[in-house]
């Protein structure tokens, strides 16, 4: 280190390092096998929440999710996003009703599922279906596929009828993959809401929105702004944190020593 | 990403076909659960339901096309510890899942299996000729 930087940053002290950074999550030595911290433990028992009581989320609390998106990281510290709230129940019905009739329409031209096999219908369909695909691989994914379907029979929602949305937009013109940035300052709002014992939901499927210029005149969504997804927002019903969840394991490469190692 | 190929595009599997989709799977102990509903309510592929005498019910998995996502969210919901994910999804083809082990409970430790997880199996769906040898 230069003398300027000793001075400066002190010693460069490995352990003392560890220490402070425990210190964040409230911990001082962090040996392995330790028990999960508490940001950690909140990171492990977030859920998507699709069950929401009645009763509005104090506004106040949104603001405070919001400030905490602020503060996310982004490529070049662009920021990329504009925020849009959603709090009136009437609109919010309306928006649900708009993405079901979306998804119909959808299902109408792909969903072979509802007929039966050898039926002129369902070969039409299925047909259609390998066709979109070849353009929109990852929307024709089997399980957004699923949802699409189910919304159409009526079996899941949209939304999931919360009191509150963020739409957060997305500049189209940010730095590199804005899409990333996107993601992250979700994560933030969605990791406060969940500090303060509120649920969330991403919605994906709220990108039909997009697609039509009188919701986008409606939500004052403009150039070079696009809804890419929604966050439900409100209080979740039972307790949906009770218990962590099992996920598959991911296979790891890891790097070391000059060896490789997959890991599970 | 532009258009998949034609052969790509003949490797979208069938969602209602058990050769090219698998879903997750979920286990039920019918001594635990109580029939308390809230898992039917809050599953997002809308898979689970009651069954049995009123003061007596239990949940169970749908007949016809189930499309459980192995988001574990029943369990975490359950009062009861009555229900669990054991196995993910995994579809043939083009989306077929890529390096995954044995659903886990969170783990302090790797290579351990962790506290109050079910043991669960990797997903095996046939894979299509042109992408096989996932599970090698
Ligand atoms: C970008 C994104 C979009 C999503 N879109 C939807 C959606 O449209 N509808 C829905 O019910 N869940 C949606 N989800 C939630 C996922 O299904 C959920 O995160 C996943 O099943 C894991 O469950 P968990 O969030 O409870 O851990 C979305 C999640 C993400 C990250
Ligand atoms: S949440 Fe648990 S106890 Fe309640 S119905 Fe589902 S499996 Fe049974
Ligand atoms: S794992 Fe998820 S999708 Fe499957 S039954 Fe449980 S809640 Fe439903």
């Amino acid at each position: 280190m230069s003398e300027f930087a000793t001075e400066v940053l002190g010693e460069n002290d490995p352990e003392q390092t560890e220490k402070e950074a425990g210190k964040v999550a409230g911990v001082t030595e962090i040996e392995e096998g330790a028990p999960w911290n508490a940001v950690e433990d909140a990171f492990l028992r977030r859920r998507s929440i699709r069950k929401f009581k009645k009763k509005q989320v104090p506004a106040h609390l949104i603001r405070r999710m919001l400030e905490v998106g602020r503060f996310a990281p982004s490529q070049g510290n662009c920021q990329p996003w504009k925020m849009v709230v959603v709090r009136d129940r009437d609109m919010i019905e309306e928006m649900e009703d708009f993405c079901v009739a979306s998804c119909r329409k959808i299902a109408g031209m792909v969903d072979y599922t509802v007929y039966d096999k050898g039926t002129f219908a369902r070969r039409k369909t299925e047909m259609m279906a390998k066709l979109i695909s070849r353009s929109k691989p990852n929307s024709m994914h089997p399980v957004p596929f699923a949802a699409v379907s189910l919304v159409a029979q009526n079996r899941f929602a949209v939304f999931h009828h919360p009191p509150t949305i963020i739409l957060p937009l997305m500049d189209t013109r940010g730095i590199g993959h804005p899409q990333i940035d996107l993601g992250i300052v979700g994560t933030n709002i969605v990791m406060a809401a969940h500090s303060l014992g509120l649920g969330t939901c991403w919605v994906g499927l709220a990108s039909f929105l997009n697609e039509s210029p009188e919701w986008r005149e409606r939500l004052e969504v403009e150039e070079p702004y696009e809804i890419i997804e929604a966050i439900s927002v409100g209080y979740p019903l039972g307790k949906p944190m009770r218990n962590t969840v099992s996920r598959e394991t991911h296979e790891t490469v890891w790097l070391e020593d000059g060896k490789k190692e997959l890991i599970y | 990403m532009g258009l998949l190929t034609k052969k790509e595009m003949k490797q979208t599997p069938i969602v209602d076909d058990a050769n090219d989709a698998r879903y997750g799977v979920v286990e039920i102990d019918l001594d635990k659960c109580n029939g308390c509903r809230i898992c039917t309510l809050i599953c997002p592929s809308n898979v689970l339901e009651l069954f049995g005498e009123k003061h007596n019910r239990r949940a169970r998995i749908k007949e016809g096309l189930v499309m459980c996502l192995a988001c574990d969210n029943c369990h975490a919901i359950c009062d009861r510890d009555a229900i669990s994910i054991v196995s993910g999804y995994d579809f043939a083809g083009r989306y077929k899942q890529l390096g995954r082990g044995a659903p886990s409970q969170p783990r302090l430790e790797w290579g351990k299996p962790a506290a109050g997880g079910y043991t669960g199996t990797v997903p095996q769906c046939p894979a299509a000729p042109e992408m096989d040898g996932r599970h090698d």
